[in-house]
Formats: structure tokens, sequence, C-alpha cells
């Protein structure tokens, strides 16, 4: 299994390299090492048992995510207990006690409104992916420029950046974002029905109909919300490698040769510090998601009838305990998304790292003499 | 540095912090949200016009933004702010209630020491064992459970199935023990200030008095909660006391120890000192982290603290209650954080900077 992943990995870095070529010639030639650095990555990936676990809950998940909306068996603005009066007594129930006759019957059970929940999860999952994927999207370059920027210039600039991130950070960041997230809602409903292409782009990334403005309005405010209260974690990490980078000499190198100030943060130390943050992204879209979640349970995110995970969650704590089932498979629906992110994120912290992956390489090459070097050299 | 120069310094930027605190409560008050008095009497309803002129004067909405500013500024500082569903102060509705947020931190930190600390000892010691895999799975698990869906998990299995606990209301001193406890600055002059601030955490008030069966019912309300709590980051603080305890045992003062020919319990005590320097700052940290959290496993489990009294704000759209609730919490977190950097700089001459 492991020697499949690593071969399929290899094919892929192959095609990488070989692609480069055709677009600037002798570019593997003179990317050798790099290419090799990669190889070691994916074989340390291949070996690491959490990863790969991880690596397919997260593969599950973003595929859920991405046709979730159009598999599911119900749209989640149908209402069935509405319709069909021989369901509203059944309503909410799992299947030994659901109408038994019934076409598609609801595997995980159905809830208040006699809707299908694996129907909700499927479609929750695209809300949960496109959140907790702007967020990072969004908050993470913003930290990195102005951590960047304040470790790079000092002084003044980085006192007033470092000042404004301590009052971000001052909050705990459920509630500021419980803050932002109660007063940013009508800001957003103003721009979604004057502006046609925004609210089209955004119904159909959440793959929500029409009458929902409302709740993306709030779901908009959710991820403003979370950007704002993301970025001074992102800022205080590159700040402080940027200090430490900075005084190195090949920064000093590219300074004396009069490269412009851009260019010698985006190209020469940007690099240089990035890693780390690579695996902070990977635990940050678990993160986002559990946090987007928290505040939709507490009844900030989208209302009904979305089906945000933590929304539904929230709902079925009228049922709760009786009626479990509203609440756990959302729940673990959560937990599983989350959890596929932190496997992921801590074997790529060891992947990434180049000093277990060095340990590693020496380990190998004791026992096979594996060679990581496959583009042959013209 | 010197510890004063740090201290100095540190209380410094603390200054700053707070007005900035300010300035972003205000920016959530008054300068994001579209039509602010619509959004604070209810949003989109119809209101009558006058009610929105006169809440308009009242929190001075039609006044520049520097008189806003400052307005909000003062009613702050000096607790003036007045929820208006309510018609209390909401410092005084928040004062009622931090204390009861409060005790459900005690008993989150009571479970995490009791989680993190013999886990982490005992992952240090049989390092790439099943213990060391169960631990690292805790933490794993901590972070990835959605809180909410944990302490549900949670009510079912020993509310629900087992019944051993129960889930209303929070165990209160009687009447004169309270009054005692108030009257406390009265009979003893100094010492009387902290017992009364002490004491109106429940517990600890029924405590001074004596009524052990308040304190009992209190474990027995409250040993849930904190369970949840500690649960979700015991896993996490174990793995820091585990790495740094490993870091610790290959240094060289232990080496040298050994050489000397301590004896091995003697040269463990010498490494967990050290060991605990780092976890003591994770703790302090947590223990902010439980007060924020609070709304969470407040509004689950019942428990009327402040967290619950944001949550019912929201849900009432109550934006006095909001603004006031997310201020305190960024005082009480800022001041935490405080608390743990000098705390950390005290216990730790290494670290000045």
């Amino acid at each position: 299994m492991a020697e499949v992943i690593y071969r399929g990995f290899c094919i892929i870095i192959d095609t990488i390299a070989k692609l480069m070529d055709k677009i600037r010639p002798g570019w593997s030639d003179r990317n050798s090492s790099r290419i090799s650095e990669w190889k070691l990555m994916a074989y340390a990936y291949s070996r690491s048992a959490i990863g790969i676990v991880g690596g397919v809950l997260v593969s599950i998940f973003v595929i859920i995510g991405i046709i979730g909306p159009y598999i599911a068996f119900e749209r989640y603005n149908e209402f069935p207990a509405s319709v069909n009066p021989d369901l509203y007594f059944l309503r909410p129930c799992i299947p030994p006690w659901c109408d038994p006759w019934s076409e598609n019957l609801p595997l995980l059970g159905t809830d208040n409104w006699g809707r299908d929940i694996l129907s909700l999860v499927l479609h929750g999952a695209r809300i949960s992916l496109v959140i907790s994927l702007i967020v990072v999207a969004l908050g993470v370059p913003l930290g990195i420029i102005l951590g960047l920027l304040a470790g790079y210039f000092g002084g003044a600039v980085d006192e007033v950046m470092m000042r404004i991130t301590d009052v971000f950070i001052a909050f705990p960041a459920l509630i500021l974002a419980i803050a932002f997230a109660t007063v940013l809602p009508s800001r957003f409903r103003e721009v979604l029905y004057t502006n046609v292409f925004t609210r089209e782009f955004f119904l159909s990334l959440f793959a929500l109909s029409k009458e929902e403005i409302p709740q993306l309005a709030s779901l908009l405010a959710v991820i403003f919300a979370l950007v704002l209260v993301w970025w001074p974690g992102y800022a205080r990490i590159i700040r402080g490698s940027v200090l430490s980078v900075k005084e190195q000499a090949f920064v000093e190198a590219a300074r004396s040769l009069g490269l412009s100030t851009w260019r010698v943060l985006f190209r020469h130390i940007l690099p240089n510090v990035l890693s780390p943050v690579i695996v902070m992204v990977t635990f940050d879209l678990g993160t986002a998601t559990l946090l987007a979640a928290a505040l939709s349970f507490l009844g900030i995110g989208p209302q009904d009838p979305v089906p945000e995970l933590g929304f539904l969650v929230s709902k079925g704590r009228e049922y709760f305990p009786d009626k479990w089932w509203i609440v756990m498979f959302p729940g673990i629906a959560l937990f599983i998304i989350a959890l596929g992110w932190n496997l992921l994120g801590d074997s790529l912290r060891d992947v990434l790292d180049p000093k277990t992956r060095r340990s590693l390489e020496f380990k190998v090459k004791g026992k096979k003499q594996r060679k990581f070097k496959s583009v042959k050299r013209k | 540095m010197g510890l004063g120069r740090f201290l100095a310094r540190r209380i410094a930027t603390f200054i700053p912090t707070i007005i900035g605190v300010i300035f972003l409560t205000y920016l959530i008050a008054y300068a994001i949200p579209a039509n602010p008095v619509r959004a604070w009497v209810g949003g989109e309803k119809m209101v009558d016009p006058k009610l929105i002129e006169r809440i308009r004067h009242e929190y001075k909405f039609d006044a520049p933004w520097y008189e806003q500013f400052t307005f909000l500024f003062t009613q702050l500082i000096s607790g003036q702010l007045r929820d208006p569903v309510r018609g209390k102060l909401v410092i005084v509705s928040l004062g009622e209630r931090f204390p009861i947020t409060v005790e459900l931190a005690l008993f989150g930190m009571m479970f995490l020491l009791i989680i993190s600390i013999p886990l982490g000892i005992a992952a240090a010691l049989k390092k790439d064992t099943p213990i060391d895999f169960a631990v690292r799975f805790l933490a794993l698990f901590g972070s990835s459970m959605p809180s909410f869906v944990l302490y549900y998990l949670l009510i079912l299995a020993f509310f629900t199935v087992l019944g051993i606990t129960y889930l209303a209301g929070i165990p209160e001193p009687s009447r004169p023990c309270r009054l005692f406890v108030s009257n406390l600055p009265n009979v003893v002059p100094v010492v009387g200030y902290l017992g009364s601030y002490i004491g109106k955490i429940p517990m600890f008030g029924a405590m001074m008095c004596g009524e052990w069966s308040v304190v009992h019912e209190t474990f027995k309300r409250m040993w849930l909660p904190g369970l949840a709590l500690g649960l979700l980051s015991g896993g996490f603080v174990a793995r820091i006391l585990r790495n740094s305890l490993l870091d610790a045992l290959g240094s060289e003062y232990v080496l040298f120890a050994r050489a000397r020919g301590l004896s091995k319990f003697r040269v463990w005590k010498h490494a967990l000192k050290n060991a605990m320097i780092p976890v003591v700052t994770v703790l302090g940290l947590q223990f902010g982290g439980f007060l924020a959290g609070a709304i969470i496993a407040e509004t689950v489990f019942g428990i009327p603290g402040m967290g619950r009294y944001v949550y019912d704000a929201i849900s009432r759209l109550n934006f006095p209650a909001i603004i006031g609730g997310t201020f305190l919490f960024a005082i009480v977190y800022v001041t935490v954080n405080l608390i743990v950097d000098i705390l950390y700089a005290v216990i730790d001459p290494r670290v000045r900077y």
C-alpha cells in the first residue's frame, strides 16, 4: 500500500518535472536536488500511517464537499413533513421507526421537518468546506503580508502593527468572532441585494437557492468574522521568523545586488519562513471548520433551512436526548472532518521538517540504498 | 533585562491594548452595523420611529464619531452601560454571573490537572508504548472533537443513561451565609475584601460558612462540565508535559545528576521541576481559554454564567449586553495572559524579554 502511494507521488512529481522541462528547457537539471527532496517527502509521507488515514479522510471530505449537494437525495429546502401528512407524525425518526415503505429510506434518520439527515450532512459538508477554505485563503495571506512587513521594516511600522495584533489577540477568538458575526450581516445583506454578480457567485458556491439571501449574508458574516480573528496569529509567527531570517547572509547578498525591497521580501525571505505555515494551515482548516460550526451552533450563522452542520446540531438540541441522531450525525461529520485535517497536519509536520526527514533518509539509505533521483540527466 | 524593567514594559503595553480593545468594541457597536439603532431595537421589524429617535439620542448615534467613542469609553470604564432588555446595568448582571463562570473554569482546571499531569508523566516514562500512543490519541481527539458534540455525548452517557448527575441550576449557599460573606470586609479589615470576593464563587462561599452539603451538591452538579472541559484540552497539555519532560531528561544536568549517583527519584524531581515551566504557562492560558470557551459549555450544560448571558444577548440582539460582555471577556482574558506572562518570568529566571 505504502509503496503504491509512493510510486503514485513519484509519477506525479516526474510529470511535473517533464512539464516544467517543456516550458523551461533544462529545468529539471537545475532543480534535480529539489526533485529528489520532493521524492523524499513523498517517501516519508507514504510511510506514515496517520498521514495516509488523514489524507484519505480529507480527500473524501473534499470530494463530498464538491459533489455533495448534487448527490443528496433531497434538496435541503424541501420539507416532506409539510407535504405528506403521514410523515408528520413520524418526524423526527430513525429507520426502524421510519415509514418502512417510503421510496428512499432515510438511512441516518430525519429531522423535525422530515428532511433526510444524510442529505443535509452531504450539503453541510459543502458549506463547511467553502467556509474553511475561504477563511484560510483570506486570513493566512493577510497575516503573512502584515507579518512580513512588520518584521522586515521594524521600527515604528513594527510597533504599530504589533500593537494592533495585540488588540486582536486580546479578545478570545470565539468571543471576537461572535461580536463581528452579529453586526456584519446587515452590511452584507445590502451588498447582496444590490450586487447581482456577488450574489450569484456565493449562492452557487454554497449551492443555496435564491430565497436564502439573508442566510447567505450571515454565512458571509461568519466567514468575514473568522478572517478577522485568523490573521493575527500568522502575523506574529511570520514576524518572528522574519526577524531571524533577515539577519542572514543571503538576504544581505540579495540586498547588495540591488534587488527591490519587494523582490527581497517575496522571493528570498518568504520561501524561508513558509514551511511552518503550511503545517499550521492544515491544522487551521480543521479549526476553522469547528469554529464556524460553533458560531452557527450559538445561533449566529445561517438560520433555517440552511443545513450548516453546527446549526443542525443546535436544532437537534430541542429533541435531545430522545432523538439523539439529529445531534450526533452532523456532529460526527464535523469530528471526522477535523480529525482528517489534524491527522494530515500531524504527519505533514514530520514530513516537512528537514530534520526528521533527514533522519528518515539515513535510516532508509542504510537499509536499502534507495535512490531518490530518478530524472535522468541528458 | 531585570525583572522590574520586564514588568514595567509588559504593563506599559497593557494600557494601549485596553484602549485598542475599546476602539475595536466601538467599531463593532457603532461603525460596522449598517443601521445600528434598527439592529439594537430588534432587526428588521416595524418599530415606532419615536422610540428609534430616543435610542439614537440616548446612545449618541446622532453625534460625531469622537463623541460616540468617548461616550462608549466612559460608559465601559465606569460601568454605566445599561442593558435595555432587563433595564439593569450590564456590569451588574455580568458581576453576578462571573463567579459562576470562574467556578466552572476551576472545575475544568481541576479535571485538566487530574487528566494531564499523570498522563504526561506516564507518557514520558514509557515512551513509544501504548500509554504514549493513548496520550497522542487523546490530544488528537480533543482538538478534533467539536466541543458541543462532546458535551452532548457526555450528557447522553452520564445524565440520560446512568443518571448520576443533574443539569439544572447552581447550588448556592444559604442567604445568611451570603450576607456573612458580603459583610466580611467590615469584620476583617484587609483580608476580608479578598475573602468577600472569593466568597462570591458559590462553592467557596459555602466552604467559608461550613455548609458542606452545598459543596457536595456543587461537586455533583459541576463535575460533568468540568470533566468535559478537562477532556478537551487534557491530551494537549499532557503532550506538552511529555515533550518538555523528555527534553529535560535528555539535558546535561540530568546526566550530571545521574553521574553523581543521585537516586532515580531525585533525578526525576530535578527534571520535573524544569519541565513544569512551559506547562504552567500553557495551564494559565488554558484557564483563560476556559473562561472564554464557557459560552458553549454554559449553553449546553445550562449553567447561568457569563457566557450564557452573552448567548442570551445574542439571541435577543441585545447589543449593549453583547458589547459589555465582549469587553469584559477581553479584559479578563488580557489580565489572565498578563498574569501568566509575569508568572513565567518569575519562575523561570532565564526568560526576560
